[in-house]
């Protein structure tokens, strides 16, 4: 089968380019003899089936980045047929360089010139019968978002379909250097590609005026943000709800049946621990999707750009990218989409860096266990004061654990970061991005999360004695670490089901006092003193998040040891704020 | 010596040489930040954030501990 690379900057459209060629038949899937994934379809052009690779992002290829590593090393060892090179048409004299670099490899290229409105806005003024008869292969001019210039290209595509080329891998022994490529590229450009001498005023100009505003920027920045989460909720926890109840049917009126013949335990597997487990990962599913849509809208109109500039002050003194703000804030409605969400960060270490602090957002689902232990054990007037509390200290912890191991991870690459003018991306690209994120969400649960639930049942499952599970031994294997923190042996076993999920924390707390989930409250207040019920709180909020958040960790880094690292230290942190907590607690409140 | 790090927003000026390791400058090469190149400084954030520079079409942030590297001419 013929295959092609695409190709280009980040920020010229690239995502939009393949999503228009490929649409929902694209999929992310390791790449062989790498350690990377990158996004393939399979789409028929002059009568073949071609497959589409998307490369990442990439400004130069002779430099040091991770992505430029990726692409040099994927061309290298992998015969194409040919390369789609995405470039930004009203950017060429930064971005041509590039195109220099891929012709000097010797692959077959097709110069897709985007941004074919915005070249024609900015009143930029291009010959592309000259360049292409510069450059010496196909030049086509269009507008991705508005499938302007569409049929040059597939023409060109078809064209490359029906060849009958040899495909071949690149030659990386000759690519000019960047000034090298810088020269070429301003000499090929010469009489055929201008820049007016003053540039028309940009509506972005004018709207930057209020987002970009010195002291109404910030405000502004946490307006929007507040307006995404709450549509993010309004829209998917009835969705969620309605999916909720589905599951729970079809556990009730066919599952429960189908598994009827089983000897009990094996019922109890599948019902409470497979069925459990997998119908509380489905349930994350649409409010993925609407966070995604709307993530990918924040990214792809530009307005992550703007973020990154009002909150870099104070991102830079922590080690962070300034894009790492958003992805923090996404955690406080979800930590999963928001590890996944650092993908936009160029820098490994501020990847990582960034990824170790996420789980210390507090998320809705702890919120809940949060809410319902604080009304629960605190009299009306201190609850809203234990949540807020809670917050703050989430805050503190995240700040904490990047201030300290900052120097551990530090970007060692020059931060710069396009502003891109406000564009309007089409529903179809939102759909197809969010679409994309959910199913790598799913294929995650099938596997490392299914994994977590059924570790968790046997543990709880498993007899151990009269009338005790391996759980409870465990619970009383703790006792001398539990002990310090005030934190109950019987509790240590909800701690084990809020790894799987905290959604399932409570539901796990009423089966440990066997009461029903309406009752707990009175039973809370009964056997937890207010200092112990606030230590297992604090516990809570520190310590890992759940499962899912720790496989997206584990998916993200691609390093088992840096998951290991990031579960230990929250581990770690959880019991120390804890211990500090629950002694100077029980010391200066004695009564307690 | 003028730096970048020193001009106020909507200064425009020429970069004279960049004070940088060989990927640093790549990566500027990659914005067109290059010697010769005609920059407009569009704006500072406050409390010592980046500033957004605009060279040619391409807007981009820099932090301001690498404009201190960026020797320009000019700031009128």
């Amino acid at each position: 089968m013929k295959r092609l690379a695409l190709i280009g900057l980040p920020n010229t459209g690239k995502s939009t380019v393949f999503n228009r060629l490929t649409g929902l038949s694209q999929r992310v899937g390791n790449w062989p003899g790498l350690t990377v994934e990158l996004a393939r379809a399979k789409v028929l052009l002059g009568g073949a089936m071609v497959e589409i690779v998307d490369l990442p992002g990439v400004n130069d290829l002779t430099g040091y980045s991770d992505d430029e590593a990726v692409v040099r090393d994927v061309l290298a060892t992998t015969a194409f047929d040919g390369v789609i090179l995405v470039l930004n048409a009203a950017q060429l004299d930064r971005q041509l360089p590039l195109a220099m670099q891929m012709l000097a490899t010797g692959l077959p290229c097709v110069l897709v010139l985007n941004m074919a409105d915005e070249a024609k806005r900015l009143a930029v003024d291009l010959d592309v019968g000259l360049l292409a008869a510069r450059l010496k292969v196909p030049v086509v001019l269009v507008s991705a978002r508005r499938m302007q210039g569409w049929p040059a290209l597939m023409a060109e595509l078809n064209r490359i379909g029906a060849g009958s080329g040899e495909a071949r891998s690149a030659r990386l022994d000759a690519l000019p250097a960047t000034g090298v490529a810088l020269a070429e590229a301003r000499s090929v450009l010469n009489g055929c590609w201008t820049l007016p001498a003053v540039l028309p005023p940009q509506i972005s100009e004018k709207i930057d005026r209020w987002l970009m505003h010195p002291w109404l920027g910030l405000p502004l920045f946490v307006a929007i943000m507040a307006l995404l989460f709450n549509t993010t909720y309004a829209i998917g926890t009835p969705l969620q709800d309605v999916l909720g109840s589905v599951l729970d049917w079809t556990r009730d009126h066919w599952l429960s049946a189908a598994v009827a013949p089983l000897p009990p335990i094996l019922q109890s597997l599948v019902v409470d621990g497979v069925w459990q487990g997998v119908s509380t990962v489905l349930t994350f599913a649409p409010i993925l999707f609407i966070f995604f849509v709307l993530m990918a809208l924040v990214e792809d109109s530009g307005y992550l750009a703007r973020a990154a500039y009002l909150t870099d002050a104070l991102m830079a003194h922590l080690g962070l990218d300034g894009r790492g703000f958003v992805m923090q804030l996404m955690g406080f409605g979800c930590n999963v989409p928001a590890i996944m969400g650092t993908r936009v960060m160029r820098d490994r270490a501020q990847r990582l860096l960034s990824m170790m602090i996420i789980p210390f957002s507090l998320c809705s689902a702890r919120l809940q266990v949060v809410v319902f232990f604080a009304s629960a054990l605190f009299p009306a007037r201190l609850a809203p004061w234990v949540l807020t509390g809670m917050y703050v200290l989430s805050l503190l912890v995240a700040i904490g654990t990047a201030w300290l191991f900052k120097h551990r991870y530090v970007g060692n690459e020059a931060y710069l970061l396009e502003v891109p003018p406000y564009r309007l991306p089409s529903i179809r690209h939102l759909g197809v991005r969010a679409l994309g994120e959910v199913r790598a969400f799913l294929e995650l649960a099938s596997t490392f999360i299914l994994i977590g639930v059924l570790m968790v049942w046997l543990l709880t499952h498993i007899p151990a004695g009269h009338d005790r599970t391996l759980a409870n031994a465990l619970g009383d294997l703790l006792a001398p670490v539990l002990d310090p923190i005030g934190i109950r042996h019987e509790l240590a076993v909800a701690l084990l089901f809020g790894f799987v999920a905290k959604e399932i924390l409570l539901g796990s707390l009423a089966v440990i006092y066997a009461v029903p989930e309406t009752g707990l409250s009175s039973v809370l207040a009964h056997h937890l003193s207010w200092i112990s019920g606030l230590s297992f709180l604090i516990f809570t909020l520190v310590y890992v998040p759940c499962v899912s958040a720790v496989s997206a960790i584990r998916r993200e880094s691609r390093s088992l040891a840096f998951t290991s690292l990031t579960v230990g230290w929250s581990v770690l942190l959880a019991w120390v704020l804890c211990f500090l907590f629950y002694q100077s607690a029980i010391r200066l409140f004695a009564a307690g | 010596m003028l730096t970048l790090d020193k001009l106020s927003a909507g200064c425009k000026g020429v970069v004279v040489r960049l004070d940088l390791p060989e990927e640093a400058r790549r990566r500027m090469a990659a914005f067109g930040l290059v010697p010769g190149c005609i920059f407009n400084l569009t704006r500072i954030a406050p409390l010592g954030g980046p500033m957004v520079l605009q060279v040619g079409t391409t807007r981009f942030l820099l932090r301001r501990s690498l404009a201190r590297s960026v020797e320009v001419e000019g700031g009128a």
